[in-house]
């Protein structure tokens, strides 16, 4: 235990100088450290935090400088062997994506359903700009998106499956899921997509699954509306 | 509350409908309440009194959801959240969807244990019930035979009541509205701590002692921290130099003994005592800047004031078209307002008042004490707590300079108040 003649505080932290006035500390006296001991009891320690918080800043350095790395190898095997194609930048952008994806999901504060959804409307978009870039043949509107959606149901029924006590905590993301089944039958009517297969089975699976669960869910599915739109 | 068969559901209270839109990993609105035994804690055992004590308290068994327009609490059926070794700092971030969804964390380190809680539940006076009950159950756990006599259950003078007291105690305003207007306070800037760091300088003291130093001045002890807190600031902050704009304190008040409450949620109202020194050729004495700062406290908690501070904060609540914006547009505004105001305060100081144990169990307890988070333009806050004759002031910063604190800690050893400081060692040493 130490004392600072300075500032005139005792501290009870194992420690050189006075926190406050950076001034050296004088040693106690052992019989006067009882009585503080005794009376004020004794030094409450603290972890040491810094660590844990470098650690992750590591972590994500490591990620964003691996990724930089392979990004930059790309590059140069496409400008050696393919320079036809640049299918590196194809490459940069799901690397620029799953970075992204990794800090969203370790620092953004949202449910698992908001999050999931999120997801499923960025993956949207960079499915139609791998297109874009690849030519613009129209797969990712064709197949590839319609897939997403029915990946979404069957991520809401995975979900509702695992957190049963909760299901209805998923309907927004069923909700979304067969909003943007419509849409995909729209571009179908308004002839922006060819092929009737998959927009069929995208509404098909999206609307039966809400119908039932509206049907099954019953009182649970309005008091959750009544929560989420209570004014 | 609105009771289902299955699901349980709560509207936030007037303050809490503010903490959800602007909390972050940088403003987290989360603070923490400890107590300190006498022997290391035993996670087992204290896991073990978290899952005993917490189906009584429903306030705590809640977690956040966002409706359309508002945001609610939603019961959680999850079962209890993990009670682990401390890992971050004070205050750390509480994160909606870790934790088991719950709007508080457990933790412990060494002899002492921690209760985070984020404002939303409730306020330092929820929090120390939460804690003292968390405290007896685990006292009763790890002695069985010193306290033998004591049976696990809650303290009967424990109320469950979790009405909104604003609302409750609103009065439509009659002719125009009263308009609280705010300007630009010192804003306590400079050198942050490494690595986002969050810096503790505790003091404890003793009560009598502090109470003779107090009675030389005439002031309360809630006032004479107030006044040497702005003077440290005076002081260490601005060395003794005039400025344009005010050292602008905020002071949260425990409504409850005002309106005859005992809910379990949030019921509290900001003061702010002002201190704006002049620039003139003789500093102001600790005994000046105290007179001004106990002044404008005592003009501001009165009972008329304080019902014009909830009738203009519940108002908004109440206006029906407010009320239909959808939330994510609300959340915008209000977020653009709250950082409009982010130099209106220099600093926060609560005092969570004085901590009384049943006798059988004060014996394994040393102390307790509590720690505010950083807010927006608030780089350093102090948290006071009492218990068995100790007076426990803890200055939570990220700033790595502490003449303010040193400033404070001074004026208290000059009026012959015995200080014993420890710190959680962030602050560089020799």
């Amino acid at each position: 235990m130490n004392y600072c003649s300075n500032c005139k505080v005792t501290i009870l932290d194992e420690r050189n100088s006075c926190p406050l006035c950076h001034k050296m500390l004088e040693e106690m006296e052992p019989k006067r450290a009882d009585e503080i001991t005794t009376r004020y009891g004794n030094r409450a320690s603290y972890p040491n935090i810094r660590t844990r918080e470098r650690r992750i800043r590591f972590f994500m350095s490591l990620m964003l400088f691996c990724f930089l790395l392979g990004e930059v190898a790309a590059v140069i095997i496409n400008y050696i062997f393919t320079p036809a194609m640049y299918w590196s930048a194809i490459v940069g952008i799901a690397l620029l994506y799953t970075y992204l994806f990794v800090v969203y999901w370790i620092r953004h504060d949202a449910g698992a359903a908001f999050k999931v959804g999120l997801q499923i409307f960025f993956t949207m978009g960079l499915l139609l700009l791998i297109d874009y870039v690849t030519g613009n043949h129209g797969w990712a509107i064709e197949w590839a998106i319609p897939g997403l959606i029915l990946l979404g149901d069957g991520m809401v029924f995975f979900f509702m499956m695992l957190n049963r006590q909760n299901w209805y905590s998923y309907l927004a993301l069923l909700l979304l899921m067969a909003v943007c089944s419509v849409v995909i039958i729209l571009l179908y009517m308004t002839h922006h997509i060819q092929n009737l297969i998959l927009p069929v089975i995208c509404v098909a699976v999206s609307g039966v699954y809400l119908a039932a669960t509206i049907l099954f869910g019953d009182r649970q599915f309005k008091r959750e509306l009544k929560r989420r739109f209570h004014v | 509350m609105n009771k289902d068969i299955n699901t349980a559901w709560d509207k936030l209270d007037n303050t809490a409908l503010l903490f959800p839109v602007i909390a972050s990993e940088n403003m987290t609105n989360v603070y923490r309440i400890f107590a300190v035994m006498t022997e290391e804690v035993d996670r087992v055992l204290l896991q073990e009194a978290l899952n005993r004590v917490l189906p009584h308290f429903s306030v705590f068994r809640m977690c956040l959801r966002a409706g359309l327009f508002w945001y609610y609490f939603e019961e959680n059926k999850k079962t209890t959240p993990q009670v682990r070794q401390e890992y971050a700092y004070p205050g750390a971030y509480i994160n909606k969807s870790q934790n088991h969804n719950y709007m508080f964390r457990v933790t412990y380190y060494g002899r002492r244990i921690n209760l985070e809680v984020f404002h939303v539940l409730t306020d330092g006076f929820g929090g120390i019930v939460f804690l003292k009950e968390l405290v007896y159950q685990y006292l009763r756990l790890k002695y069985p035979e010193a306290l033998a006599g004591e049976k696990d259950r809650i303290s009967p003078d424990v109320y469950f009541d979790k009405e909104d007291s604003y609302l409750k105690n609103y009065k439509k305003p009659v002719g125009e509205r009263k308009k609280y207007k705010s300007s630009h306070a010192v804003t306590l800037q400079g050198e942050k701590l490494m690595g986002g760091a969050v810096g503790v300088i505790q003091g404890s003291m003793r009560i009598d002692l502090l109470k003779a130093a107090c009675k030389k001045y005439g002031v309360t002890i809630n006032q004479y921290l107030v006044g040497a807190y702005a003077y440290a600031i005076y002081k260490g902050y601005l060395h003794s130099r005039g400025s344009d704009i005010p050292i602008s304190c905020c002071v949260p008040v425990n409504l409850r003994p005002y309106y005859d409450s005992h809910t379990m949620k949030n019921f509290f109202a900001m003061v702010t005592a002002e201190f704006q020194p002049e620039e003139r050729m003789e500093k102001y004495s600790f005994a000046e800047v105290l007179q001004i700062t106990t002044q404008s406290l005592k003009e501001q908690i009165t009972k008329e004031n304080l019902d014009d501070i909830i009738t203009y904060n519940v108002s908004n609540e109440q206006n029906f078209i407010l009320r239909l914006v959808p939330l994510a547009i609300k959340n915008i505004a209000i977020k653009q307002v709250y950082e409009a105001s982010r130099h209106n305060s220099t600093t926060t100081i609560t005092n969570i008042g004085n901590v009384e144990l049943r006798e059988p169990y004060r014996p394994f307890v040393e102390n307790f004490a509590c720690l505010l988070s950083m807010s927006a333009g608030q780089n350093m806050k102090g948290s006071v707590c009492s218990y068995n004759g100790i007076l426990t002031i803890n200055f939570s910063s990220i700033l790595s300079d502490t003449s303010v604190q040193k400033c404070f800690f001074q004026t208290l050893t000059e009026d012959g108040v015995e200080v014993v400081l420890q710190t959680n060692e962030v602050y560089e040493d020799a």
